[in-house]
């Protein structure tokens, strides 16, 4: 009887606390509730007053390694304003997220398009003229200039070696072509910017006699990858002798690793560039914002940041790292004006497709 | 035959709805931007496409054979031995079919290149040969563990017999084990030759050049360079076409005799050969793996910038092989036109996964809907692509479940919650468990649906390592993937148990 009457009270016992804690964890929720609810009416209030600069670019750009965090936050300081990034895998990706979500894309400046696509963009109707007059470009860049968009950074493509394995690396293309003894790899020009880049660079050397220089290629590639990275891992693994990249891969290496084993050979013929633009969204509400953040892209500050953690030239004349600075400058190859590439672009590709088949 | 929907069947059809409603969906936006787009021509010759066509078809018939020819051999070495070591075994075969790509062509490389310890075979990983041996590394240890676990339920009163009988092992092969596995041989057979078709990675990296383009190859190409949705549209029809068809050979030819699998030791002597099978194994798959794993973890593992994306990648792929659990479970629920719903469930093997997304994508932006986050769309589309690896793992205990207690449930007049408590949830849990762990593996190592829609919605491992590339980091990528791969071993281990101790409590 006695151990009942325990149960009993232990039982009650149990169910007032039970009811207690219920009740300090209603009100500690409602609590919870109404702070969230207040910080977020703070944040909105001050998203209000401080406007938010959507720009919309590739993954690399953003990486705790890239130039967009130091970007970022040196803009921030300068402008009140908020900056927000939204990314896809590269260049093309991004073209394509226009094209595929068309007004929903979230983003009131696109960076990082490069100027092989200048018509494909300006074609999608996305973009407005920018109407900004730029700072004198660099001496030796051939930029055309265009209404739409305005360049931030840029490289000659180039095959890179690694120094202490390959003593004598070939000075030409041609060279190149009918060297006996090394493989070279390159990303797929179908699926990779860089890839695409190897396309216009032969078809601005050979103009007419391609078909035979991809078959002479063809001899000499190891493998074509699906992307930059797979090529430039083969040749940091010595599987390959020379991979595709950019003529400032060398720079990484020196200023990063500390190594100078990797240097980029320069051929007689000269080096098609890759020049990355920015453009402004056609409607977006934050278009003065835009322009003034164009402008900062351009100022010897942010130039210096894009080269050193991009890994390319800056447009404009500015020092940046002795490594980068020094390296030995490529002879440069008129770019293809954009509505040639986009008419010749698929015949291109099945030329290279047709004649690159073992 | 009138058609009668009963209450049963009510889970059903709200999955077929869902999954048939997302497939045509896609078809949809792909066909309607196909025909808005401006180019409909292809510049390349009608040759070209056959050629693409037919090197399809035969890497993929190539690389099966090679993987049956490497992992028979192994599973008639492994069965019936290492009754201790058998679940690391077969946790690392699975590991191996969910490598990572980059990982698997790292490691042929270590293994084949000019670097690597195997370079005096002269073999060259590049081209049709890389393809074959690429495929082979991912499919061999599969077809084992397909083999090893089917040989492993032959009823023990046969293998009795045939001991009684002092059959030989080839006998024992031909008259008793060869019955028992033509159903899973025949399937298991489809079953990688599908994947080799859809494969897409190996055979970008390791083709050698623009002479090893496959359909899925051509698909990606036209949609993510030349955003061409007309050429991709006919393409996936002919992919679809080709796979369709085997998918149909292979499920009707799947239609197994439901046995309860047994564990049991026939207290033969583990003799020498199943020693060269063991060691082969490991030599051959482990030891490239272990070496990957030791030189590049020590990149990583005393920074703390895995531990986020670790984590994301399991909340991530939970969160989708629950959703996909849950269509397979109503896929299962009701036996009424079973084909039916085996083709459905499958169709995330037949119809490209690239086709799929960026038919949704252009349906779901094009629509009001566009303005909201994309996760919903990811989600489905994820859960709709692990759906066959899902429905492939627990179709078959499922029909044994409902074979063995069907008629006693039916006797106890038992409803549909009370049969999943009671009967089905202890008895499938195993399986269950297991194929949850694949499941998340997939989803972490996916690349396409986040290359497709942007990264900034899947901060997983498998993008960060694809970030990690774009920067130069390649150590770091390197240990990433390392990290990645113990994780998956971690998955498959528990894979393994469960599955193992729900079997040797029954």
């Amino acid at each position: 009887m006695h151990a009942a009457t325990l149960n009993v009270q232990w039982l009650i016992n149990a169910k007032n606390a039970y009811f207690a804690f219920r009740e300090r964890a209603r009100s500690c929720s409602i609590s919870t509730v109404l702070l969230l609810l207040v910080s977020f009416m703070i944040q909105s209030t001050e998203a209000q007053t401080k406007p938010t600069l959507r720009v919309a670019t590739y993954e690399s750009f953003v990486t705790e390694w890239g130039p967009g965090p130091k970007l970022k936050k040196a803009f921030e300081r300068q402008c009140n304003c908020s900056l927000e990034f939204s990314t896809a895998t590269e260049g093309v990706a991004l073209l394509n997220q226009i094209k595929l979500k068309g007004e929903h894309f979230k983003a009131d400046l696109v960076l990082g398009l490069d100027e092989s696509l200048i018509s494909e963009a300006t074609a999608t109707g996305f973009f407005q003229p920018h109407n900004l007059s730029l700072p004198p470009l660099a001496n030796d860049m051939l930029w055309k200039p265009n209404p739409h968009f305005v360049p931030f950074d840029r490289g000659y493509f180039a095959f890179i070696y690694n120094r202490t394995k390959l003593k004598n690396p070939p000075t030409s293309f041609k060279e190149l072509l009918n060297h006996p003894n090394i493989n070279v790899v390159y990303p797929d020009p179908r699926l990779s910017t860089v890839g695409r880049g190897l396309l216009y660079w032969m078809n601005s050397i050979q103009e007419q006699e391609t078909a035979g220089a991809w078959q002479s290629l063809a001899k000499r590639t190891l493998t074509v990858t699906p992307g930059w990275s797979e090529s430039y891992g083969l040749l940091l693994e010595g599987e390959a002798d020379m991979a595709l990249s950019y003529h400032t891969s060398p720079a990484y290496h020196q200023i990063i690793e500390k190594k100078s084993d990797y240097a980029a050979a320069l051929f007689k013929e000269g080096h098609y560039a890759q020049v990355e633009i920015v453009g402004i969204r056609h409607n977006t509400p934050q278009a003065a914002l835009a322009k003034t953040f164009i402008q900062f892209l351009l100022t010897p500050e942010s130039q210096r940041i894009i080269a050193l953690n991009n890994w390319m030239k800056p447009v404009i004349d500015v020092q940046t790292h002795p490594a980068l600075d020094q390296l030995p400058p490529p002879k440069g190859l008129p770019s293809f004006e954009p509505d040639t590439i986009s008419k010749q672009k698929k015949s291109w590709v099945s030329d290279w497709l047709m004649n690159s088949r073992r | 035959m009138r058609f009668r929907l009963s209450p049963h069947d009510t889970p059903k059809i709200i999955a077929w709805v869902f999954i048939l409603g997302c497939f045509l969906c896609s078809i949809y936006g792909l066909v309607s931007a196909a025909s808005a787009s401006s180019h409909h021509d292809t510049s390349l010759p009608w040759q070209y496409w056959g050629e693409v066509f037919s090197f399809t078809l035969w890497q993929a018939f190539l690389s099966t054979v090679t993987s049956f020819l490497i992992g028979l051999p192994l599973a008639a070495g492994l069965a019936w031995r290492f009754e201790r070591a058998k679940p690391y075994l077969l946790a690392l075969m699975q590991l191996c079919f969910v490598l990572p790509p980059l990982v698997i062509v790292m490691i042929l490389i270590q293994g084949l290149g000019k670097q690597g310890w195997l370079n005096s075979l002269g073999l060259s990983p590049y081209g049709l040969l890389g393809i074959v041996l690429g495929h082979a590394f991912l499919n061999a240890p599969f077809v084992a563990r397909n083999v090893i676990q089917r040989l492993e339920s032959i009823p023990r009163t046969e293998m009795q017999l045939s001991q009684h009988l002092g059959m030989s092992t080839f006998a024992f092969y031909k008259w008793v084990g060869l019955p028992h596995l033509t159903s899973t041989l025949k399937s298991t057979f489809l079953f990688v030759f599908l994947l080799c078709i859809n494969s897409f990675a190996i055979v970008l990296s390791l083709g050698g050049g623009p002479g090893s383009t496959t359909l899925e190859v051509a698909i990606y190409q036209s949609l993510k360079y030349e955003f061409n949705p007309h050429q991709a549209a006919w393409l996936a029809a002919v992919q679809c076409i080709t796979t369709l068809s085997i998918a149909i050979i292979m499920i009707k030819s799947s239609a197994t005799h439901p046995s309860k699998p047994e564990c049991i030791s026939l207290g033969k002597k583990t003799k020498g050969i199943h020693y060269i099978a063991l060691i082969s194994f490991l030599l051959l798959w482990c030891l490239p793996l272990c070496l990957f794993i030791t030189r590049h973890l020590t990149n990583v593992i005393s920074q703390s910038f895995w531990i986020e994306p670790l984590a994301l990648s399991l909340v991530y792929g939970f969160t989708v092989t629950t959703l996909s659990a849950l269509l397979c479970f109503a896929l299962l629920s009701s036996q009424r036109a079973k084909t039916a719903s085996t083709l459905i469930a499958n169709l995330g093997i037949i119809y490209p996964t690239m086709v799929l997304t960026t038919g949704l994508t252009l349906l779901w932006y094009r629509s009001a809907l566009g303005q909201w986050s994309p996760l919903i769309l990811i989600l489905a589309i994820q859960s709709l692509v692990i759906l066959p690896y899902l429905y492939r793992a627990l179709s078959d205990p499922w029909d044994r479940i409902k074979h063995q207690y069907g008629p006693l449930y039916a006797h106890l007049n038992m409803s549909s919650g009370q049969r999943l408590r009671w009967v089905y949830w202890p008895l499938i849990k195993g399986p269950f468990i297991g194929s949850f762990c694949v499941s998340t593996v997939l989803i972490m190592g996916d690349i396409t649906v986040p290359a497709m829609l942007g990264f900034e919605h899947f901060p997983t491992l498998s993008v960060s390592i694809a970030k990690s590339l774009g920067a130069y980091r390649f150590e770091i990528a390197y240990g990433l993937a390392a990290v990645q791969l113990l994780a998956t071993l971690f998955l498959f281990s528990l894979a393994e148990y469960f599955g193992r101790t729900e079997y040797a409590n029954r």
